[in-house]
């Protein structure tokens, strides 16, 4: 838990942060967001004390980060920052292990968390021996991220780790962060300026605007309440579309009954009722196209004599593809409902209609 | 078949030096005794009509194959070098020891030819050295051409030209003197480590005091070494009559302790300059992810900024290294010993053989140890910059 009560940073005559409170609990991912300058970073680093605040007061687990040794307050909490930071002279292994080894940790011990910690992140261990100059962008984050997990501690602070990366490893990224965060619970606090990847990740959402935070909520009730005019601007005007990442085609795929090719239409023809299309597989449940309601349908036929021949990729929507893809995925083939697979097998289908009505609640 | 055979420029220029030398009239010189002004004896003398001509073959081959890039070519074409700088350096001591048997107190030398054509030969090395990138086929070029020079030198074949027969009348002169110029030079650098690396990191980190720290060592760099050991003697000496210890120390206006400051001095500003500017160019995130993750200033300064730097310190320790070798040529003057010695005792006697024997050491010494920090660098860099 992180409570921060009336803290203040001045610079001079600037003010940085202004007067702000916020409390973060167990378990909660908390995306700090605003515009450029608008204290977020700075609230960020006045947690782990690598700014002083000038007024006001900080706890970490029910302790004024105050009365802590700098150095020691920041072994126990988890740091990962944009430029990420490894230390170009260590392997990955050893950049894991720092931390750890700051706090004398057994050998043995360090060896089996670095390679459990690789694995956490989807890097094998293989990697374990490389050098930061062989990363990739995406990989030496990863490791940023393994590193700043190394020690077990309960905080994690984010100052836009991935600010700096391509959209499609960074969402390959945020997927992992989430997937993580789901496993281990850490108190995150997150700073970025993308809206979107704020909404994806976050738990809470502090809204920050000149050093006070507007709005402090659940991504939903920011969404759908914005506070102010500010806070309805900078989410911007898609919001509706933006709840929508946060949902999952699998929370509301509804169950269907599929028909094999080699079926006889008179046997399926009940299973229409007031549906215009039947999902077609294969012998193995694999989607291979659609039947079609029609008055030409000849009952002594096989289906695959009267379907229409598809492919998956182009159709089908797997259970982890948020309902704002799977809404793109209709509109771009301009159809009212799709099928929805798992491991290649069709196992329901989705509806425009069930979309809309999942966004307005 | 290679596009065409066309050899480089470098090839061209160092060829071209080796054939002037071959030509050039003073090839050697010979003198009645080592004081008397001398004869210029041409290449022809020593090495005859046709070694001459078998030797311009040589080097015209070693010009065309240049392009050639079959396996070793160059190990070959060096090769080849090596063999004929032996060859001519043999045959010159040869030279002189038949002079010699004549008349004990004649002096043959090399002269200007002997000397163009060896420049030759090293710019025929340092190019190939140059583009070669693996150092282990660098360090093989480096055997190639050197080893069997020092052999001849060590083993007495070329003990009848001057320069050796002045060290063989200086050999315990010598010996002293090698030992002091290296005490000198090193010590002057440990010195300059101790002091310059703190102050590089201190300047890194406050920047007021860095651009102040600069501006002094920048003026001591302008000072002349003569002038700046004129400078140190007053203070120096006014030092050992004041104080009975410091006198039984052995400091006193001229000698060894005026020599150190002075060379000391000279080598702050590239290990100042070099620890500064590595400390400097240490990513901001790297520091962040340091201070972040609860390192002290102390921790992080060992195991994070000295280690990432420690190529570019180095590179500092070379460069003063190199330099204060050279510059300790000159501390013979106020009395502090080494090569120096040598070289103004033969440039008062116009006696180029002694001015050669200290003047050739001085030369090795700063090469070795040029090459031996390079080493000592390319290792500091560890697996992490072993990029291929």
């Amino acid at each position: 838990m992180i409570e921060l009560k009336n803290v203040t940073k001045k610079y001079g005559e600037d003010t940085a942060v202004d007067g702000v409170s916020l409390k973060i609990d167990k378990g909660d991912f908390c995306v700090l967001i605003g515009p450029s300058g608008c204290g977020k970073s700075t609230t960020l680093k006045m947690i782990n004390r690598l700014i002083e605040p000038s007024g006001g007061e900080i706890f970490t687990d029910g302790l004024d980060v105050k009365k802590q040794k700098p150095e020691i307050l920041r072994r126990g909490i988890g740091y990962v920052i944009q430029s990420v930071g490894l230390f170009p002279h260590m392997s990955v292994s050893d950049n894991i292990a720092v931390v750890p080894r700051l706090l004398k940790w057994e050998n043995s011990r360090i060896d089996k968390q670095v390679n459990e910690l690789l694995s956490l992140v989807e890097l094998g261990s293989d990697y374990a021996d490389k050098y930061p100059h062989q990363l990739s962008g995406g990989e030496a984050q990863r490791v940023g991220v393994a590193r700043a997990l190394a020690a077990d501690a309960d905080i994690l602070l984010m100052d836009e780790p991935f600010g700096a990366l391509d959209p499609v490893t960074r969402e390959a990224l945020q997927k992992g962060l989430l997937r993580i965060q789901k496993k281990l619970k850490k108190t995150v606090v997150f700073v970025t300026h993308d809206i979107d990847e704020a909404v994806r990740l976050a738990t809470k959402i502090a809204i920050m605007k000149d050093g006070r935070v507007v709005q402090y909520d659940t991504p939903e009730n920011i969404l759908n309440n914005p506070a102010d005019k500010f806070t309805e601007e900078f989410i911007g005007i898609d919001r509706a579309l933006k709840n929508l990442t946060r949902m999952f085609v699998k929370d509301i795929s509804s169950k269907v009954s599929t028909v094999k090719e080699r079926d006889k239409i008179s046997d399926v023809i009940g299973l229409f009722c007031d549906k215009v299309y039947l999902w077609v597989t294969d012998e193995n449940g694999r989607f291979t196209g659609w039947l079609s309601k029609s008055a030409k349908l000849d009952g002594s036929a096989e289906v695959k004599d009267f379907m229409h021949r598809a492919s998956s990729e182009q159709y089908c929507l797997s259970t982890d593809t948020t309902l704002k893809d799977a809404l793109s995925k209709l509109v771009m083939n301009g159809v009212v409902v799709l099928p929805v697979s798992e491991d290649d097998l069709v196992i329901g289908e989705i509806s425009l209609q069930s979309i809309l009505e999942s966004g307005n609640g | 078949m290679p596009e065409r055979i066309k050899p480089c420029g470098v090839d061209i220029l160092a060829c071209l030096f080796c054939f002037a030398g071959l030509f050039f009239p003073t090839f050697l010189l010979e003198k009645a005794n080592r004081l008397m002004p001398g004869d210029s004896v041409s290449a022809f003398y020593p090495l005859g009509v046709w070694s001459v001509i078998i030797i311009v073959a040589t080097f015209i081959l070693v010009l065309f194959s240049g392009k050639l890039n079959f396996a070793y070519g160059n190990v070959l074409r060096l090769s080849a070098v090596s063999t004929v700088l032996v060859y001519v350096t043999v045959s010159s001591a040869f030279f002189a020891s038949n002079v010699m048997e004549e008349s004990s107190y004649a002096r043959v030398s090399f002269s200007t030819g002997y000397w163009l054509l060896f420049l030759g030969c090293m710019l025929l090395y340092l190019q190939a050295y140059t583009t070669e990138k693996r150092q282990s086929i660098r360090f093989l070029y480096t055997s190639i051409i050197f080893i069997p020079l020092a052999v001849i030198v060590f083993s007495g074949f070329i003990d009848s030209m001057s320069v050796m027969q002045e060290y063989i009348n200086y050999a315990e002169r010598f010996k002293k003197e090698i030992v002091v110029h290296l005490m000198i030079s090193v010590g002057s650098i440990l010195l300059a480590c101790l002091a310059g690396v703190p102050l590089g990191i201190f300047s890194a980190k406050r920047d007021s005091a860095g651009s102040g720290i600069f501006d002094v060592l920048n003026i001591v760099q302008t000072i002349p070494s003569i002038a700046l050991f004129g400078l140190l003697m007053a203070p120096l000496a006014w030092l050992a009559t004041n104080s009975a210890m410091l006198k039984s120390a052995g400091i006193s206006g001229i000698g060894w302790a005026p020599a150190v400051i002075a060379l000391f001095l000279y080598s702050l500003l590239p290990i100042v300059r070099n620890t500064y500017e590595g400390v400097k160019n240490i990513d901001d995130g790297v520091r962040e992810a340091a201070r972040g993750m609860g390192m002290t200033s102390m921790y992080m300064l060992v195991k994070v900024e000295l280690p990432l730097t420690m190529p570019v310190i180095l590179n500092g320790i070379r460069v003063a290294l190199v330099q204060s070798i050279g510059n300790t040529a000159v501390v013979s003057l106020i009395g502090a010993g080494g090569m120096g010695i040598f070289i103004f005792q033969g440039l008062g006697q116009s006696a180029v053989p002694l001015i050669m024997l200290g003047t050739i050491p001085t030369i090795v010494l700063a090469v070795l140890a040029d090459s031996i920090m390079q080493l000592t660098i390319s290792l500091s860099k560890g697996a992490h910059n072993d990029r291929t």
